[in-house]
């Protein structure tokens, strides 16, 4: 036991406290907040990039 | 001839991930709660146990649609490292079909170029965008840092591709397959991971998943003999308390709704402490009885007279003995209080040890000089010892009530 562990008092800031506790960061990613994209919008998009794929495609 | 399994998935992968865009950027909007359940293991081990519950939005439902009466859900985003003693099981607690990391990664590709597509609203392409998105995809636990770096070069010119691609170059959705999505659902998965930096107080468990559903709970299971004295949930990098939890509990849950403000960095900061019952107040009390008998008899008593007679002398010492392998040999001690108690434990064997050799010196009838010597520093040690026990069993939590 060391004279730290025997004194050990509430950090006065909280502040990057993950890197001095023992962590456990999950295994689990955050997904970034995107626009919400409707489901016509999304077809409309998915439609519009295999063309472009196709014609990349072609084009090579 | 009917396509197989892998053939269907291609076909569908465009439609799956016209759903999944709809589904993943209204994350709150269909699942109503994540419920996470963080087991201590050990000082190296967590089981962290996570419940998902949501409803399929009616008009996604077709979308989602692999086959004949089946459907692929995303639960959550997991980082792409190998994943220990993973399970994904349904309400009645039966294992659910996973789709394969490569099986996901046809619907991924397409969910890029989907959300690449919107972000350029009409512009041209400046960039070599096929063999980018290949590269995220393909991207292994250590590749991460080099294609980031190229996702980054893209960002201005398009910011949320960018931001989704960083996050599926160090993850993959995970994605069950269920055959039934007409009603809410509860699907669950759990897995052990490490605790990096073991720290015998102070833990921090990552929440990256509290904002991924209209309601977040997350609760832990203290072990046994041990109480939580704080667990709050705070934001790493700005150090603020996004949610403040109660105080010396052994099962804290915290409910959490995340508002509009970000946090970078979320995570359950835990502050543990052993309960006083199982260990401190018994160690503390053969302690002080110890110290007693070493220094009244250091203060008071003919040392030297009674080292004439050895019987009186090794009874102390076998007594004390057997006091004290009763509260150090404890079998089934959690491995965590085993580590938090390793200090004082050490502490009391000190004192018993200045027990023993203060005894010896007497029963071998030592010189005067080694009397005095032996049971004058045993008694000091020993209040200093009972003194550090007593702070202790002060500072410690009183022992839960269990049934």
């Amino acid at each position: 036991m060391s004279i730290s562990d025997f004194f050990r008092r509430e950090p006065k800031s909280l502040k990057g406290i993950k890197e001095r506790s023992g962590v456990a960061q999950g295994a689990e990613l955050a997904l970034p907040a995107l626009k919400p994209i409707t489901g016509e919008q999304a077809r409309a998009a998915l439609k519009r990039s295999r063309a472009r794929r196709e014609e990349a495609g072609g084009a090579a | 001839m009917q396509p197989w399994p892998g053939e269907v998935l291609e076909e569908r992968a465009g439609e799956i991930a016209v759903g999944f865009a709809a589904l993943l950027t209204r994350q709150a909007a269909w699942r109503h709660r994540r419920v996470e359940r963080i087991d201590v293991l050990s000082h190296e081990q967590v089981r962290r146990s996570v419940s998902v519950d949501f409803t399929v939005p009616r008009e996604h439902r077709d979308e989602l649609r692999l086959g004949d009466g089946q459907w692929a859900v995303p639960l959550a985003v997991l980082d792409k490292r190998k994943l220990v003693h993973f399970d994904l099981l349904g309400e009645d607690g039966y294992a659910l079909p996973l789709m394969r990391s490569d099986e996901v990664q046809l619907i991924a590709r397409e969910l890029l170029y989907m959300v690449l597509d919107l972000d350029l609203d009409g512009a041209d392409l400046d960039f070599d965008a096929g063999d980018l998105i290949e590269r995220v995809l393909a991207a292994g636990p250590g590749d991460g840092p080099v294609v980031s770096a190229r996702v980054a070069e893209v960002a201005d010119r398009a910011p949320e591709f960018a931001a989704l691609a960083t996050t599926l170059t160090s993850g993959f959705l995970l994605c069950a397959v269920l055959t039934d999505v007409s009603r809410r659902r509860v699907v669950k998965f759990a897995y052990d991971e490490p605790l990096g930096r073991p720290d015998r107080f102070s833990h921090f468990y990552g929440t990256q998943g509290c904002t991924e559903a209209a309601s977040y709970h997350v609760e832990l299971a203290v072990p046994d003999g041990m109480r939580a004295r704080s667990a709050d949930m705070v934001d790493n990098r700005t150090g603020g308390l996004l949610l403040e939890g109660p105080r010396d509990s052994d099962r804290p849950g915290l409910h959490y709704v995340a508002g509009a403000e970000a946090s970078d960095e979320p995570g359950l900061r835990v502050r543990y402490a052993t309960e006083r019952g199982g260990f401190l107040v018994p160690a503390m009390l053969v302690a002080w009885v110890i110290a007693a008998e070493l220094g009244f008899a250091a203060l008071f008593a003919d040392l030297h007279g009674i080292a004439t007679t050895g019987g009186p002398a090794v009874a102390v010492l076998l007594s004390i003995s057997a006091v004290f392998s009763s509260l150090v040999l404890r079998a089934g001690e959690h491995p965590l209080v085993q580590l938090v108690l390793a200090p004082y434990r050490m502490l009391l064997g000190t004192a018993t040890g200045m027990a023993v050799l203060a005894g010896a010196a007497l029963a071998f009838r030592g010189s005067p000089t080694l009397l005095d010597l032996t049971w004058g520093i045993g008694a000091v040690v020993a209040v200093v010892v009972a003194g550090i026990l007593s702070i202790e069993v002060a500072r410690a939590p009183a022992t839960a009530k269990r049934p």
